[in-house]
């Protein structure tokens, strides 16, 4: 019995000498490897079919688009300053010409249709014999198709005959109307040849056509002034670090008027406060000419112009206009047709291609991004999340390279050249497709440490993203096939923290 | 002994593949078909239920057992596993340098419910509870390391859970003279055994299939698919033929057939728990969108059976005044919840320093299936009775820190 005590004390012994920890999970770090991205970027995918499209030869190009108008062009104004007298005779009965000329020498007509106006006449020192005094106006129609006529009809006094709706000469008469064709009949019980009365005649005011037909002299039609926007968020300087090829800009005048015209005016970009402005000729140095209207309608002249543009979308222009323009009908548009509601339109398309220099110098988006991280993300990456490494791969087909650097900083303004401006940076290089034309896997992976990722659950976190292209041997051209695309692979090695507890 | 039982909750999982038919073999490392006498005889051979013998009962929970293992971590590194503030590369290997491509857990418990022997029948019921479960080394260094392959496949041979609960009423007979055997050969006695099975539950892996790959060219996919199949009281049957033979008055043999036609077929409820989970192609830069499909039902099954495999036992003893040696060798026909194709041998020794102390040994030797097993045990024996204590451990000499399972084994025998 005493034996058996003995042993059996012996294996509780061992036993209850054997420790037997509380269940708990240690804290241990795992390397975890998740796939970030596996994408193609298709240039292609850059067109807006606004402000980029593809051309010829699937050619990039950056476009701005408008369109001016002039207002209605109204209308015509002629001052004749008539002012004759005609002694009405007994048995006359004749055909006479008055004068019939512009004073300002602006117009020459050769058939109108009055807008308003207004002839003044008067029969004066009629003796008491006449039996009738009939003036007609061969070359003015009244609204119902006949001659405009005035007979005496015991009134002395002077009388206004309006020549709203009216029309004068013939219509579409390639003869300009120097002469009013006037035809006199005086009758009396007098002996002819013996004087009647006094006819007065008046066209001192001035007689506006709608419909005018003739010849106009430095008739001005002034251009709305309408801005068009380019859309596109340029970073800033990348007017320094990109040279624009070639540039040009077609404007598409539609004519409504009758008369050929001269078009005057000016190009302008803006950009803030930078202003580039040039003078729209041909490359003669003259104003371009526009053709008029026929007799099927409006007809469009289009207007290529590309000299020193290049100069203007290098500004990297937020919009563009044509400003101080106007039309101008003068002595070289000849004979022509105005109705007072013509206008005239000119859409206009400013196009540069992607086709530039490049060079080492860079590049800022202007605004800062503000990254928002989860409160559960924070802490999940401020306690688990030990380091982490992007490891990228690239196959770059398109002929641009360059450093791409993330500045991240708690502070939305963040200067590069300031270094206290920002926490900390990260860059990666990408070859161009002529300095690395297959897959790029050697890049420098951005690594994180455990202090750089604590700085991303912090309060606020803004990023900004700066470029620096691989300066070019000569010019670029970006197009975009199904060919030209960068692709970009990409995996998040992290370190995480499997943090201990009780179980 | 509570920490050791703590240690044995945190590593249950199911069934053991070498299901112990009752505590007492614990005191032998398994060798015990030809010590086990009166009720045991029932589950160890029949033939040796004799009516020569005396009458023997069993209490309820008089002979009871339980046991936890695993085939790769001892308590030394488990105590440094979950005492250790922050595990380094050192200590990861540590934790995986033992798994030889999964980790393996087994549990069994076993309680005597009743039992008696009249003449050389008996009848007893007892309890069991068999658990095991595999865990791919895939998987731990998946969690430990995290995913440094590109892809990770997993599984039912190395991930899998499940868990055996039932009853057993045996009726056995014994001490049958096998006729027409020769004079000159040993008398060779014959017995079987009947148990009617009520099962209580099972559960077990049904399909296990998960596939998680992260490439940089494929994004992260997870492919996941994994069935467990249940079921709630059901009936089953299994049978024992054994033989024995007293070659000499110091040297006995025997041989057994256990489990024949062994199976419970589970009726009342029968479940397939289905949880899925898929992803395909993910990458962090579309995460945003619903690419994450997962989600688990629960639908009604077939009746299906839980197969006993068939095991045959062969055993040899040789008897001293003072002491006893044994060997036994099992074989099983087919991997099942119970039986191994891997055989294994045992070998037991008993003492009698005095005769009311009992002292038993017995050593299972270890192979690709199974760990060394050593066990160690003492009783207390009176004319009429006897009282035991067995303890056994695993994959070590001695139980300790070394130890990678533990057995304990009590033993109550009453006799008249």
């Amino acid at each position: 019995m005493k034996a058996f005590i003995v042993l059996a004390l012996g294996i509780l012994l061992i036993l209850v000498a054997c420790t037997v920890e509380k269940p708990s999970l240690p804290t241990w770090d795992v390397d975890l490897a998740i796939p970030l991205i596996n994408e193609e970027y298709f240039i292609s995918d850059l067109v807006d079919s606004v402000n980029i499209v593809i051309g010829d030869n699937q050619v990039l190009h950056l476009i701005g688009s408008g369109e001016v108008d002039t207002p209605e062009v109204g209308t015509v104004e002629m001052h004749p300053n008539l002012d004759e007298q005609v002694p009405l005779i007994s048995g006359m009965d004749i055909t006479e010409e008055i004068g019939f000329i512009d004073s300002g020498g602006s117009a020459e007509l050769s058939y109108g249709k009055f807008s308003s106006g207004i002839m003044r006449i008067r029969f004066s020192n009629v003796v008491p014999q006449t039996e009738e005094l009939r003036i007609t106006f061969t070359d003015i129609s009244t609204i119902d198709g006949n001659p405009l006529q005035v007979t005496y009809d015991d009134n002395e006094e002077w009388q206004d005959i309006d020549l709203t709706g009216c029309v004068i000469g013939e219509l579409d008469s390639p003869d300009i109307l120097t002469d009013l064709e006037v035809s006199i009949f005086a009758s009396s019980s007098l002996p002819d040849g013996t004087p009647l009365a006094l006819f007065d005649i008046e066209l001192s005011g001035a007689l506006l056509f709608e419909v005018f037909q003739g010849i106009l002299h430095d008739f001005e039609i002034a251009l709305n002034n309408y801005s068009s926007s380019i859309d596109i968020d340029y970073p800033s300087n990348v007017d320094e670090a990109i040279t624009l090829s070639d540039a040009h800009l077609e404007i598409d005048v539609t004519n409504n008027i009758g008369f050929d015209c001269e078009f005057i005016g000016f190009f302008e970009a803006r950009r803030g406060d930078v202003v580039e402005r040039k003078q729209i000729v041909d490359p003669n140095g003259n104003n371009y000419r526009i053709s008029a209207a026929n007799s099927e309608g409006a007809v469009v002249t289009s207007l290529i112009f590309d000299e020193g543009l290049s100069r203007l979308m290098q500004i990297m222009p937020e919009s563009i206009q044509i400003v101080d323009a106007m039309f101008l009908v003068d002595s070289a548009s000849g004979a022509g047709t105005l109705r007072e509601n013509d206008t005239l339109v000119a859409n206009y398309v400013l196009d540069a291609p992607f086709r530039f220099t490049l060079h080492e110098s860079p590049v800022m988006v202007e605004d800062a991004i503000k990254i928002n991280i989860s409160e559960d993300n924070k802490e999940y990456i401020s306690e688990d999340l030990q380091s982490a490494s992007l490891e990228f791969k690239v196959w770059n087909k398109i002929p641009v390279g360059g450093k791409v650097k993330a500045y991240f900083s708690v502070d939305e303004e963040i200067d590069p050249e300031d270094s206290l401006s920002y926490a900390f940076y990260k860059e990666i290089e990408v070859a161009s497709a002529q300095s690395a034309p297959d897959w790029q896997n050697d890049l420098e992976p951005l690594v994180l440490s455990k202090q750089e990722l604590d700085f991303f659950s912090g309060e606020q976190i803004y990023l900004k993203w700066e470029f620096i292209f691989e300066a070019s041997q000569g010019l670029v051209e970006i197009t975009a096939s199904s060919a030209d695309f960068m692709a970009i692979k990409s995996t998040l090695r992290g370190k995480l923290r499997i943090n201990g507890s009780e179980l | 002994m509570k920490k050791i039982i703590s240690f044995a909750v945190i590593s249950i999982m199911a069934v053991s593949a070498f299901a112990t038919p009752s505590a007492k073999s614990f005191f032998f490392a398994d060798s015990y078909m030809l010590r086990a006498n009166g009720v045991e005889a029932n589950y160890w051979n029949p033939a040796k239920l004799s009516a020569n013998n005396d009458s023997d009962i069993w209490l309820p929970l008089g002979n009871s057992g339980v046991q936890i293992s695993n085939n790769a971590l001892d308590l030394d590194t488990y105590n440094f596993f979950v005492s250790a503030d922050t595990l380094n590369a050192e200590g990861k290997e540590r934790i995986l340098k033992d798994m030889d491509g999964s980790i393996d857990f087994n549990s069994t418990a076993n309680i005597s419910l009743i039992g008696v022997t009249m003449g050389n029948t008996a009848i007893s019921a007892s309890g069991h509870f068999h658990g095991k479960g595999m865990l791919s080394e895939d998987f731990l260094r998946l969690a430990l390391y995290g995913n440094t392959e590109e892809e990770y496949r997993f599984n039912k041979d190395t991930n899998n859970a499940s868990a055996l609960s039932y009853i057993d009423v045996t009726y056995g007979i014994g001490d049958i003279i096998v006729p027409y055997i020769p004079e000159n050969i040993p008398q060779i006695k014959a017995g079987f055994a009947a148990s009617l099975l009520t099962g209580i539950a099972c559960v077990e892996t049904h399909k296990f299939d998960v596939l998680f790959r992260s490439t940089e060219d494929e994004g992260a996919s997870l492919d996941s698919d994994i069935e467990l199949r249940t079921g709630v009281l059901g009936a089953g049957f299994k049978g024992m033929l054994g033989l024995y033979s007293e070659i000499t008055p110091w040297l006995e043999t025997g041989i057994t057939v256990d489990n024949i036609a062994g199976f419970i077929k589970w009726g009342l409820s029968k479940d397939i728990i289905h949880y899925y989970a898929s992803a395909d192609s993910v990458y962090i830069s579309n995460a945003d969108t619903d690419i994450f499909t997962q989600g688990n039902e629960r639908y009604k099954s077939g009746a299906f059976t839980t197969n006993l495999g068939t095991e045959m036992r062969l055993a040899a003893l040789v008897k001293h005044k003072y002491a006893t040696l044994s060997a036994d060798w099992v074989q099983g026909f087919s991997n099942t919840v119970n039986s191994s194709k891997v055989g294994r041998l045992s070998f037991g020794a008993g003492f009698m320093p005095t005769p009311f102390l009992p002292l038993s040994l017995g050593i299972s030797l270890p192979n690709s299936s199974n760990p060394l097993k050593v066990s160690y045990g003492l009783g207390l024996k009176s004319k009429s009775s006897e009282i035991s204590l067995a303890i056994q451990s695993y994959d070590s000499l001695f139980p300790g820190y070394k130890s990678k399972g533990i057995s304990f084994g009590t033993a109550l025998r009453i006799w008249f």
